[in-house]
């Protein structure tokens, strides 16, 4: 890349970012995002992080987390906000652009700039960078770790495969869903070769410029990294066999033994056709249609050596088709008319995506455990096809003017995304409601109510005028989840949580699932009553009751009504 | 011991019995359901638990109580009415219909009715305006024998949770205006001797407005 197109890759990082990094605050914590936040608070308060096997994915995650609270100023994990641990995927999700200058010098100066766009303003990649799950980094170490393996395979250079091995390790210690991206890769080569051998292309269908004792090296490499991460650095070994271990009960979840059972195309819906009713419609439909034509690129143009932008790939016999070595890699079907983007050449790269993509797209549609984020890993890929495919278009026009014409319409359907994941994180409906937190948006999955902000205020307000402050007596019951309460109660000392109503005195302040229909404010010594139903998640309510003395104690804390 | 058991059994057995024979029902005449299905929109920012169609279980009086409250007279915070006249509150008609509701103004507002006599009570019932399932806010009943409600108070009901009325932090959830059974709210008076009922409310979940359509007070003569 050139440093007009690096200066162009840095604007899009920008981009990113800047729609990445503003009111990282603003939607409440989900679920998964506060058990994330309080298994991080075992690493920082009780410096007692366990890999568990059962739940709450790798390691990788509490531990990077590290810089980002050791730079907000606070050691106090009270003090920490959603930014602390929301920042951490964001600059994931910014290095996935960056990540891509990796792969550049063989995926295509022009295909670089246009996946690095996608991504960077893509609604599903913003809305999933600002979101404290293990996500964002699963898809960024894969992408690490896959394009420095390719470019370890074209130059056969010692640290593309330290880095891959490296980013190998870290996919590990990442998301026990690694298995499929690391699976779908072999498959897309091993598809590669069947596919060239059946067209009887005659070129290479991959660069195997590999050397077994450095691939050893690699294997290493990832198997150190995973160690440190599991056993907590050398603290915890047990978590070296849970890390083999988890893939029992994740094959059971994987296989339907759970509640996030969907169809085969819950992840299309939610990408291409989203609309809930009274919501606009959101669409990446422009991705999936450039993807598509990526796909058919990839697979049906045939490699030539004068397409080959590395230098260091094998040798390969240039087709009829093929332009001139002196043409190089601008040369693919420019002004040639539309044939030539199946006529063209293509380095096997494509290809291997394209199968990868394929592969990756079709495990995670046949699994039936299915939670939106996970779209990220085979989205990824397609984005990296639509950029083939963007490219592919503009190149095939065939006059300077009609060139400008498709590319403009590409970059305002590029800004179309960028305002809908604007409107998603930020946007609120015609009620005023967040569309970063409603039912309206696709990526919202299970999403913690901001009326839930409600009863934390309230019960802030009530350790303030309680005697006994933040160790007055909580009790939260529940027989389903009650994530994130734990996060958003981490001030309160003596707080416990019950999934059934405990045969003990009552507390002074008790949360309690509206599904258990408490009666306590019935109850003849009217000792107790209901301040109100708070929406936890959708069809999730909470209901608060408050001893009636200290209700009364907050309640000359209010001011008055207006009639 | 175990003789001792059966003894204390049958004695216990043999009160509850007679306690029980004493009891009835409330013969209460209630007003058809003013809508069917389920309902549109309804409110989520209450403490009232959610709206169903079941039937109210009988309450259970002494033999012999009667709406002592039928026909009386009637008075009320506010003497400029939006609609309808206070003289309805006690006329026995109880039909969602826009006719019989009395209307007042906003703010917090009462309705007091004098039984013209002392009465050992053992339910109120309250029928806002139920034509849709709202909730009323910051519902309130008390009784007493004194018109102006400064001695003898006794407070049946009060979820003013947040004490605007000032009469006391109210510890009683809200509740929906039943439109789907039609069966009015029920406070159980537990024979509290009175002359004098007032209900206060403060608007609802549909309209700063105080409406109401009729209010029973169900108990027999204190003499």
């Amino acid at each position: 890349m050139n440093r007009g197109s690096l200066c162009v890759l840095a604007l899009l990082v920008a981009v990113g970012l800047g729609l990445r990094l503003p009111e990282l605050g603003l939607r409440p914590m989900h679920n998964d995002e506060g058990v994330n936040a309080m298994k991080f608070r075992d690493l920082w308060v009780d410096n007692n992080y366990k890999y568990s096997p059962e739940e709450f994915h790798g390691p990788t995650l509490p531990y990077l987390t590290l810089p980002s609270a050791l730079l907000s100023g606070g050691r106090d994990f009270n003090n920490f906000t959603e930014t602390t641990y929301r920042i951490v995927p964001v600059l994931f999700g910014a290095g996935l652009i960056l990540v891509l200058l990796i792969l550049a010098p063989d995926f295509g100066t022009s295909e670089t700039l246009w996946v690095a766009a996608l991504i960077a303003v893509s609604p599903a990649m913003v809305f999933y960078s600002r979101y404290y799950i293990h996500e964002m980094l699963l898809v960024f170490f894969t992408a690490l770790s896959f394009f420095s393996f390719w470019r370890y395979a074209v130059t056969g250079r010692l640290r593309w495969v330290l880095i891959a091995g490296i980013g190998l390790g870290l996919m590990y210690a990442t998301k026990e869903t690694f298995v499929f991206a690391v699976a779908a890769l072999v498959l897309a080569i091993g598809s590669n070769a069947a596919w060239t051998r059946l067209r009887g292309e005659q070129q290479a269908s991959f660069p195997w410029k590999l050397k077994w004792n450095q691939i050893i090296l690699a294997v290493v490499c990832a198997l150190a990294v995973s160690v440190l991460f599991f056993s907590s650095f050398f603290r915890n070994a047990q978590g070296l066999t849970d890390a083999v271990r988890t893939y029992v009960p994740w094959l059971r979840r994987a296989g339907g033994e759970t509640p996030h059972a969907h169809s085969w195309a819950f992840y299309f819906h939610r990408l291409f056709w989203f609309h809930a009713v009274g919501g606009p419609i959101w669409s990446e439909a422009l991705i999936g249609v450039l993807a598509v034509v990526g796909f058919f690129i990839a697979l049906f143009t045939e490699a030539s050596a004068a397409s080959t932008p590395n230098p260091t790939l094998p040798p390969l016999q240039a087709s009829p088709s093929s332009p001139s070595p002196r043409e190089g890699r601008a040369g693919r079907g420019v002004g040639r008319g539309a044939s030539h983007l199946f006529g063209g050449a293509a380095c096997p790269l494509w290809r291997i995506i394209a199968f990868y993509t394929a592969w990756l797209t079709l495990i995670y549609t046949v699994i039936p455990y299915k939670t939106p984020w996970c779209l990220l890993s085979f989205y990824h890929g397609m984005i990296l096809l639509a950029g083939i495919g963007a490219a592919a278009l503009v190149r095939a026009c065939a006059s300077p003017g009609l060139k400008f014409r498709v590319g403009l319409a590409l970059a305002v359907g590029v800004a179309q995304l960028g305002w809908q994941a604007w409107q998603q994180n930020f946007g609120v409906d015609k009620s005023g409601a967040l569309y970063c937190a409603s039912v309206k948006n696709p990526y919202v999955y299970s999403q913690t109510s901001p009326d839930i902000l409600r009863l934390i205020n309230t019960v802030e307000a009530l350790a303030g005028v309680s005697r006994e402050g933040y160790n007055t007596i909580v009790e939260v019951i529940s027989p389903e989840s009650y994530g994130p309460l734990p996060w958003y109660f981490r001030q309160f000392t003596q707080i416990g949580y019950w999934d059934q109503i405990p045969k003990q005195p009552l507390a002074p302040i008790m949360i309690v699932s509206a599904d258990l229909r408490p009666d306590f404010d019935e109850r003849p010594d009217k000792t107790h009553l209901m301040a109100g139903y708070f929406l936890l998640r959708p069809n999730v309510f909470m209901e608060l009751f408050v001893n009636t003395k200290l209700w009364s104690e907050y309640v000359k804390t209010l001011p008055p009504e207006k009639d | 011991m175990n003789k001792l058991f059966f003894v204390s059994f049958f004695v216990a057995a043999s009160v509850f019995r007679a306690a029980a024979d004493d009891l009835e029902p409330i013969p209460l005449q209630l007003p058809p359901p003013a809508m069917k299905g389920t309902p549109q929109a309804m409110p989520t920012n209450t403490t009232a638990l959610p709206l169903d169609d079941k039937p109210r279980a009988p309450f259970l009086a002494p033999k012999g109580v009667a709406n002592v409250s039928v026909g009386k007279p009637v008075t009320a915070s506010d003497a400029n009415l939006i609609s309808g006249e206070l003289k309805q509150i006690t006329d026995g008609k109880k039909q969602a219909f826009e006719e019989n509701v009395v209307t007042l103004r906003r703010g917090l507002r009462w309705v007091q009715i004098d039984l013209q006599g002392e009465f050992n009570l053992y339910a109120i019932l309250v029928w806002h305006d139920f034509t849709t399932p709202i909730v009323v806010r910051d519902v309130i009943v008390q009784v007493s024998d004194d018109p102006d409600f400064k001695t003898g108070v006794t407070t049946l009901f009060n979820n003013d949770q947040k004490n605007t009325a000032g009469l006391g932090v109210g510890t009683d959830r809200e509740y929906f205006e039943n439109s789907l059974t039609g069966a009015g709210k029920l406070i159980d008076a537990k024979g509290a001797k009175a002359r004098y009922v007032r209900c206060y409310s403060k608007g609802s979940t549909d309209s700063a407005l105080n409406s109401y359509i009729e209010v029973e007070a169900w108990g027999l003569p204190a003499s």
